[in-house]
């Protein structure tokens, strides 16, 4: 019986989903969504407490294992589960829906997270998306709603359609999904077949879509600035943060893709920060930056492939990804939830900002926090995250990549002090805009910008957690 | 301890500055002025301190990475910390009537702004350093961006690249050294003194040099990545002015003597002629670019450029001479340009222009700031009396000692000044009166004693240099960046004719120093 515990966390994300859905349907009123919102949280913490636990009982072979990794990035995607709940109002219609989807999403972010089988891989990419789909779209009284769903159901089945493809022609070359098996297979000095090296690149394709890397990018603007806000952060930053965690323990896969690697990197560190220049939607520009933190992201993974096989270096990346992903993570999410108070149905500009200190001067302060932690300038968390991975990068040898990376950022720092700049700089005349209040936000919001700074100075707490 | 203070008194004052902002302008001025105060209390006490061996404060921070929140005030440390918080007192006192708009924010940035240069110059271990160096970017970028003038965001957005372009590649020449450091077997750390311990290859050392050169080279301003400069003069509140003039500059050559010196000493002396000849250029192109300008800040900040061409050529003369001119003329040029910079923000505040061809006959309304000006112009050219002159005849003996003509030229590099700061003052004060200045005040009493500060380090610097060049070589300064190539000969005539009597006192010294640092050049081969 113990054996099921493991899957625990997903199990009460699941009852907790369905009984939101159910409930949510049954009563629409103002009771009935404050109901279902706390019962999420209860569900959420239960969910939490169940991760921390599941993960000390024994491990038999199975889709999924808990390793120390795994269990950190289960508990941060149900800490944003938890976050999002807090900060973000039950919307007025369907509140039962969002928070089933939430916490549906949560659970192929878990399984993502813990997966030891490229079969639950897919899974849990599936359930992730399939959550997200719907999310995306969930406002779809506005024709951009509907239009951002569709095109993110179509492109991201699309690359579903590779990676599936792509584990197809890894089973025939392999005989076994398995991730261990595939490493023993691999380390074998058997030849590697043709169908093997095609399979790894369509997977790559399909991965690359799922963390919208240069050059599968293309969906993410759009997507982001149709979702609702909160929505395009879960997308901009756990999400990723999932599928990333997931390719971790499959960096033997691409020993002898380096180069492809490579050339994806460097194009979307660079692309991610040029592409973002001229835009005029905060939205579609914090989309950029995040491709371009995607691209500082796959720098770790490329020093992880290098690193293969030397037990503490690897444990170093993998704790510096972590570390990345977590900054990342608060700032993101933190950013696009104060953007989320400016929306009102309608496409959001640059000068839009402007009347943000004026109305609601706590929110521009934060959003600043954000940006500037996002743009990875001290004292905040994005400077310390982009300082160890990069100086984990130099140690895997890879000077160069980190010389283009540093670059890509330099580039960047300019569209974020833009946003910066219509916060603080530019005359509020003739700014109309509507932000909507809510206490509890500010609150989860303040501590987040706290956090932000307090881990950019003292990481050991991000560390405690590996 | 007292380092750590120095920069909490800071921190606390920006969240008590943020807090009276709600109460009223006033208070958040007098509290800004207390903390400033306090801190500058704190200051001459590690100033007082020092001359007994160093100040250190070390708590650890990152073990596992091997960096700590290690402090350290020697002499040539108190003396920028000293220049930074006179500075940010005198920041406050000239801010009283000028900023009117969101005071409490701008008090806050100011505040954090010290914050940010503080640790950079009493950070001894490298990620703490960059910390600092990044820590001042955002404050600065809203001081200009927000307070500044017609063209404020323009020149704050180019402030802000070309400094932070700059220190990428300072960031990977710091990861590139301390990784050679770790797979060398010789540990993890971040602590400067270690690194410098790295035996790096000539080519190696050639790289990092260039790229810690190139992130303090933008924040000098050294000739070819000046440009951000004038235009950030010009646009700053007259206390961003202030402070970027009279410290935030002096960060690149801080940085030059603490990193990139020590790190790569053979490269810094390859590197040596290069920068020579491009802190020549500098100072020619500052002079005569300075002298063509029509707008009184743009005019000051060109003249930056060219004296902060001369701390580089002093510092990379390699002799004690050329060392010990190149921090005098940073403590001087802090002072009198400081002081430029602020009779500038006290004119426009009343003019509502910078545009020297309006002005004229000025002193007729305004005596007091007509003597203020031309005490400052005449420190600027480098009169007998005042700081700068000390500070360039021991920069131009010391590009004596290197090369004649060289010498010969930074010499004549004088005369330059002289015309640019003898413009400056002619065509505000004397002449004919181009508009009815009726309303025309005189300078306030806070105005008064912001100006008379600076006035009175100048005149102590002028003549008691000892001030600056003794803290230098309080015990032990590892860190004098001389390479032992000049003939002793040089030296010992020199003081026989008695011009440079502490250069014979501590001439048995430096050269003792000297040795010091050629075996660990020897030793890194």
């Amino acid at each position: 019986m113990t054996e099921y515990l493991r899957y625990l966390p997903d199990l009460l994300l699941g009852i907790g989903g369905t009984t939101t859905l159910l409930l949510g349907a049954w009563r629409e009123d103002k009771a009935g969504r404050d109901f279902v919102r706390w019962l999420t949280l209860v569900f959420l913490a239960l969910a939490g407490a169940a991760a921390f636990y599941a993960a000390l009982f024994p491990q038999g072979v199975s889709w999924i294992v808990w390793t120390p990794l795994a269990k950190a990035f289960s508990l941060v995607f149900i800490s944003v589960g938890i976050w999002v709940v807090l900060c973000e109002p039950p919307p007025p219609l369907r509140a039962g829906e969002w928070y089933a989807l939430l916490q549906f999403a949560i659970i192929g972010m878990l399984v993502l997270a813990r997966s030891s089988n490229l079969a639950a891989l897919f899974l849990g990419i599936e359930t992730l998306s399939l959550a997200l789909y719907v999310l995306v779209a969930f406002r779809y009284a506005t024709r951009t709603a509907i239009r951002g769903g569709a095109l993110y159901l179509v492109l991201a089945s699309f690359a579903s359609a590779f990676l599936g493809f792509g584990l197809a022609l890894i089973y025939t070359a392999y005989g076994t999904l398995d991730v261990t098996r595939i490493m023993q297979i691999q380390e074998s000095p058997t030849m590697l077949t043709f169908l093997g090296h095609v399979g790894v690149g369509l997977f790559l394709v399909g991965a690359g879509f799922k963390l919208a890397a240069v050059p599968f990018h293309m969906w993410a603007p759009d997507v982001y600035e149709a979702a609702p806000s909160v929505v395009s952060g879960i997308i901009a930053s756990a999400s990723k943060g999932a599928t990333l965690a997931a390719l971790l323990p499959l960096v033997f896969l691409f020993t002898s893709h380096t180069t492809t690697l490579y050339v994806i990197t460097v194009i979307t560190v660079i692309a991610g920060n040029l592409l973002g220049l001229l835009e005029q939607r905060p939205k579609r520009i914090l989309a950029y930056s995040s491709i371009a933190h995607v691209g500082y992201l796959l720098v770790g993974y490329l020093a992880l492939v290098s690193a293969r096989g030397e037990s503490t270096q690897t444990s170093h990346i993998q704790e510096a990804i972590f570390f990345y992903v977590v900054g990342y993570t608060l700032a993101a999410l933190g950013a696009f939830a104060v953007l989320g108070q400016l929306e009102d149905g309608r496409t959001l500009y640059l000068r839009d900002l402007r009347g943000l200190l004026k109305r609601h001067p706590l929110a521009a302060w934060l959003l600043m926090v954000f940006v500037v932690s996002l743009a990875g300038i001290p004292p905040t968390v994005g400077f310390l995250s982009k300082f160890y991975l990069f100086l984990e990068a130099v140690k895997a040898g890879h000077v160069g990549l980190v010389l283009w990376a540093l670059g890509g950022s330099a580039i960047g720092v300019f569209y974020y002090t833009r946003i910066l700049a219509q916060l603080f700089m530019s005359a509020t005349e003739g700014v109309e805009v509507k932000v909507q209040r809510d206490r509890l936000r500010d609150v989860v919001l303040t501590a987040t910008a706290c956090l932000t700074i307090l881990w950019g100075m003292t990481p050991h707490f991000v560390f405690a957690l590996l | 301890m007292i380092l750590a203070l120095l920069i909490i008194v800071l921190l606390v004052g920006a969240v008590l500055c943020a807090l009276a902002d709600r109460v009223d302008r006033r208070v958040v001025r007098w509290t800004a002025l207390i903390i400033t105060s306090v801190d500058l209390a704190l200051a001459i006490g590690v100033a007082t301190l020092v001359s007994q061996g160093p100040i250190v404060f070390r708590l650890p921070w990152l073990p596992s990475w091997g960096a700590s929140l290690h402090f350290e005030a020697d002499g040539l440390a108190a003396l920028m910390i000293l220049l930074t918080t006179v500075l940010g007192v005198v920041a406050v006192l000239i801010s009283w009537e000028e900023i009117e708009r969101r005071s409490g924010a701008f008090h806050v940035w100011l505040l954090l702004l010290q914050v940010g240069i503080l640790v950079v110059f009493l950070a001894r271990d490298a990620l703490l350093f960059y910390l600092g160096w990044e820590l001042m970017l955002i404050p600065l970028f809203f001081i200009i961006g927000i307070w500044g003038h017609e063209d404020k965001q323009r020149a704050a957005f180019k402030f802000l690249l070309f400094t932070f372009g700059g220190s990428i590649f300072m960031l990977l020449a710091l990861l590139y050294v301390y990784v050679r450091h770790l797979n060398l077997g010789m540990g993890g750390t971040f602590e400067i003194e270690e690194l410098a311990k790295t035996p790096l290859s000539a080519s190696e050392q050639w790289w990092v040099f260039l790229g810690l050169f190139i992130g303090f080279a933008v924040k000098i301003p050294l000739f070819p990545v000046h440009t951000w400069l004038p235009d950030a003069h010009t646009q700053a509140p007259t206390a961003g002015s202030l402070i970027l003039a009279g410290v935030l500059l002096k960060t690149g050559v801080y940085g030059l003597i603490r990193l990139a010196i020590p790190l790569a000493p053979q490269a810094a002396e390859a590197f040596a002629p290069l920068i020579i000849a491009l802190s020549l250029i500098g100072i020619y192109y500052g002079a005569v670019v300075a002298f063509a300008q029509r707008d009184f800040k743009r005019l000051v900040a060109y003249s930056s450029i060219s004296h902060l061409g001369f701390v580089v050529l002093g510092l990379f003369v390699g002799n004690a001479a050329g060392y010990q001119g190149a921090v005098l003329q940073m403590v001087n040029h802090g002072l009198a340009t400081g002081g430029l910079f602020l009779l500038a923000g006290i004119i426009q505040h009343r003019a509502h222009t910078r545009n020297l061809e309006v002005f004229g006959g000025l002193w007729k309304y305004a005596p007091a700031m007509g003597a203020f000006l031309l005490f400052f112009a005449f420190a600027s050219l480098g009169i007998p009396g005042t700081g700068n002159f000390i500070g360039e005849l021991y920069v131009i003996a010391g590009t004596f000692q290197l090369h004649h003509t060289l010498g010969a030229l930074a010499a004549l590099a004088v005369l330059f000044a002289a015309a640019y700061s003898l413009k400056l003052f002619l065509s505000t004060m004397h002449g004919p009166t181009a508009r009815p200045w009726r309303a025309f005040k005189d300078l306030h009493i806070h105005e008064s004693v912001a100006l008379g500060i600076l006035c009175v380090g100048l005149i102590a610097v002028g003549l008691y240099p000892k001030l600056v060049t003794q803290p230098l070589y309080f015990p032990p300064d590892r860190l004098v960046p001389t390479t032992g190539r000049v003939p002793e000969r040089v030296i010992r005539a020199e003081a026989a004719r008695g011009s440079l009597s502490s250069v014979s006192r501590m001439r048995s010294k430096s050269f003792s120093l000297d040795h010091e640092v050629v075996l660990v050049s020897e030793a890194s081969k």
